[in-house]
């Protein structure tokens, strides 16, 4: 504690010292001791799992399918990683309001930017190294002492994938401008890490003879001569993992190596970056000023529903969010046309179009922009929330509109049970947000269900049963007052529960 | 300025106003009347309680005593009426960072209900006076905070209110920025309109109020037109010069 109180003041590590202290602080002493807990818990479960499963760890050729097992989910979490990283990279430019004093202060820039490049790191293989850190250590006492390797790895993969997130990150940046780039970026991260999300999904998805076929080819693939050998570099980040020696070193030398570059070669791009971003007003993109006469519409609601309109299609999160919904739905769609049926698919369709409601409805009403303007607008608050609510609404229905294109040609009353329980369901998700009001800002759009504890289960409870609802009514009749009775308790639930709050706000 | 007053009816009542932040008052039984066409300056040191007045007045808090009347609609029971006579603009106005201007300000017609034949025109003619007419293709939040002041202001000009409330509303405006918006307000009041500022560069007060009234822990502590708070000042025992040294004679004397 001493020598780290010791640091000298402006050099790498006092500053990244600074970087985590503000990360833990920024959780909350509540989160953070909640977290503390799990994690320890969590902790112990996967060294009892790694106990187990490391005996299991095949003699001779079985090992070749476990490693490219390793391999392809090596591969998974890198993509994850890299989506993190791209995403935490737009944070470090555009969203750190402490960017102005430290880069005023005497501290080099690349000093900064190097900090701001381990922080990433911390964050992007922090829970990698949780969650495999325990097969490293029952390696030990079990006989894979090789499995140390994970120690370097992982440090080494997160180091790679940051240099990368950060230098695809500046070069968007510079081809687009800092604006674009910010909304190109939160598209790219989101869109990856829903895709590798997916991935896991594919044995799920695609059919057992298929999936049989998929593996001869790949072993076929991997075999010596083949185009996979395992000495291919392409394997080198999942036998990193296993403590290969060659692909060890090779994986930590392009990590450091490739973070050292970044970090040298970029650094002035992250400053100019940065200045972009904080200094929009600067460079604000020329756009041609009204030309003819200005024309108003006037009314209440249409006033409100525009505004909202507008303000949800011009926010990159929002639209990268719906992106990554509409993503989740491909497994499904692939698991629809495999024979499970459209029922699965409306149901799904509901559960998601009911997520996304609330989180639009999260933002049109309780992450209003301007909350002083509207409350001193000579309007009733309640009159103001209704078209807020349908503002949020209309585009969930949109998303899954498409349904309705299929639906009627497998029976009318697949469809009407499909557009009762979407309306039940997105309806919920809605007055809930409008029954529990938290406010908040956009940009904590993600971490909207901190704070909300059982409220936010509920949420997600009235959602699955309003998507049972849709399934049981068309697959077991007879079941589906009892997810129907889940929905609407957790609406009332949620409405009692939010009497004090509303009260406080009235 | 003018430092004759007519008498009006009151643009502003307020009485007895309280409001309590965890037990300890932040407004402490405030008494204020503001009459018609009068523009009226509220000054105190920080945490004074001047912004929590404002927000009580703009129907933002509501209080724990007392009653405001704004040109005699009771705030706290005809909030509607009380609210389109009046704008109130923050210290530091939040605006919608994706909104074009004249979208914004389409968007605040809405919600005061005013003709759209009526707001259009008086858009374009406060975007014009206040420099932003070749902005309107852009979105807010490029814009510096002088300028999303000045649209704000615009805003809450929009609906031409009889009261216009404004909060530290020359923070972050260069010179001739200030310049305009002090040659508004003093054209509003001309007008026949009336106008409460708060703000902490005294010679804004000095120059523009024809009334001030000085705030602090919660109450008013004096009030009067400059000549008449000099007086006081002088007859407490200090210099009675500036309004500077009136205001700090009179803040550490309460």
């Amino acid at each position: 504690m001493t020598a780290l109180l010791a640091l000298r003041p402006g050099s790498v590590l006092w500053l990244l010292r600074h970087e985590l202290r503000l990360g833990w602080r920024g959780m909350g002493k509540r989160m953070a001791r909640g977290l503390l807990g799990f994690a320890l818990a969590m902790s112990v479960a996967l060294h009892v799992g790694a106990y187990f499963l490391l005996p299991m760890w095949p003699p001779g050729s079985g090992q070749l399918v476990l490693t490219m097992l390793i391999c392809a989910a090596a591969w998974i979490a890198i993509s994850l990683m890299l989506a993190q990283a791209i995403l935490q990279s737009v944070e470090a430019l555009f969203d750190r309001g402490d960017l102005d004093l430290l880069l005023s202060s005497p501290v080099a820039t690349h000093t900064v930017f190097m900090v701001r490049g381990l922080g990433i790191v911390a964050n992007v293989g922090g829970l990698f190294l949780f969650l495999l850190a325990p097969f490293a250590h029952m390696g030990l006492f079990l006989g894979h002492p090789q499995l140390l390797g994970i120690y370097l790895a992982v440090p080494a993969l997160a180091l790679a994938t940051t240099a990368l997130g950060l230098a695809l990150t500046l070069a968007l940046v510079r081809v687009l401008g800092a604006r674009r780039a910010r909304v190109a970026a939160q598209v790219l991260g989101t869109l990856m890490g829903g895709a590798s999300v997916v991935l896991w999904q594919l044995p799920n998805v695609i059919s057992a003879a298929d999936l049989q076929q998929l593996l001869a080819r790949l072993i076929r693939w991997v075999e010596p001569g083949g185009p996979l050998a395992p000495d291919s570099p392409v394997w080198f980040p999942g036998r990193a993992l296993v403590g290969a020696p060659l692909p060890l070193l090779t994986v930590a030398l392009v990590g450091v190596v490739g973070f050292g570059v970044v970090i040298g070669l970029a650094h002035h791009r992250f400053l100019a970056g940065t200045q972009e971003s904080v200094t929009g007003s600067a460079r604000r993109i020329a756009a041609a000023p009204q030309r003819g006469s200005v024309r108003f519409k006037g009314g209440l609601w249409r006033s409100v529903l525009v505004k909202e309109w507008r303000l949800i299609a011009r926010d990159p999160q929002l639209i990268a969010q719906t992106l990554m919904q509409l993503l989740y739905l491909v497994p499904v769609v692939l698991l629809a046309l495999r024979g499970a049926g459209l029922t699965v698919l409306a149901s799904v369709a509901v559960m998601l179009a009911s997520s996304l409601a609330g989180s639009l409805t999260w933002i049109t009403v309780a992450a209003e922009d301007a909350p002083d303007l509207l409350g001193s607008a000579p309007v009733p608050p309640s009159l103001l929330r209704w078209p807020k609510v349908l503002a949020a609404l209309v585009p969930a229905w949109l998303v899954v509109l498409p349904l309705l294109l299929v639906l009627p040609t497998h029976g009318l009353w697949l469809t009407l049970t499909f557009l009762f329980c979407l309306a039940g369901g997105t309806v919920s998700a809605g007055v809930m947000q409008m029954w529990y009001p938290i406010q908040g800002k956009r940009k904590d759009l993600m971490r909207r269900a901190k704070g909300k504890g059982l409220v936010g289960m509920i949420e997600i409870l009235t959602g699955l049963a309003w998507a049972g609802t849709a399934y049981c009514l068309n697959e077991a009749p007879r079941y589906s007052p009892l997810p129907l009775l889940v929905a609407l308790l957790g609406c009332g639930m949620v409405w009692w529960m939010g009497r004090s709050r509303r009260a406080e706000m009235a | 300025m003018n430092q004759e007053i007519p008498q009006r009816a009151s643009a502003l009542e307020i009485s007895g106003l309280v409001k309590r932040f965890g037990g300890l008052p932040a407004v402490d039984q405030l008494s204020l009347s503001i009459p018609q066409g009068e523009f009226h300056a509220l000054l105190g040191p920080n945490g004074a309680g001047k912004t929590t007045t404002l927000r009580m007045v703009a129907g933002l808090l509501r209080p724990d005593e007392g009653s405001v009347h704004i040109l005699g609609h009771d705030v706290a029971l005809e909030p509607i009426e009380a609210k389109r006579q009046l704008a109130f603009l923050p210290d530091d106005p939040l605006l919608y960072g994706k909104l074009r201007p004249l979208e914004y300000l389409e968007f605040v017609a809405g919600l005061w209900g005013i003709e759209p034949g009526v707001a259009a025109p008086r858009a374009e003619e406060l975007l014009r006076w206040l420099d932003l007419w070749t902005h309107t293709g852009e979105i807010t939040e490029g814009f510096s905070r002088g300028m999303r002041q000045k649209l704000a202001l615009a805003g809450a000009l929009i609906h031409d209110p009889q009261l216009l409330i404004l909060d530290e509303p020359l923070t972050g405006l260069d010179a001739a920025a200030a310049r305009q918006v002090k040659d508004l307000l003093i054209e509003r009041v001309k007008q026949g309109h009336t106008v409460i500022l708060t703000t902490h560069i005294l010679e804004i007060a000095e120059r523009l109020a024809q009334r001030i009234s000085i705030i602090h822990r919660g109450r008013i502590t004096a009030q009067g037109t400059l000549d008449e708070l000099r007086a006081r000042a002088a007859t407490g025992g200090g210099p009675g010069g500036t309004l500077e040294d009136v205001f700090l004679q009179l803040t550490s004397a309460a």
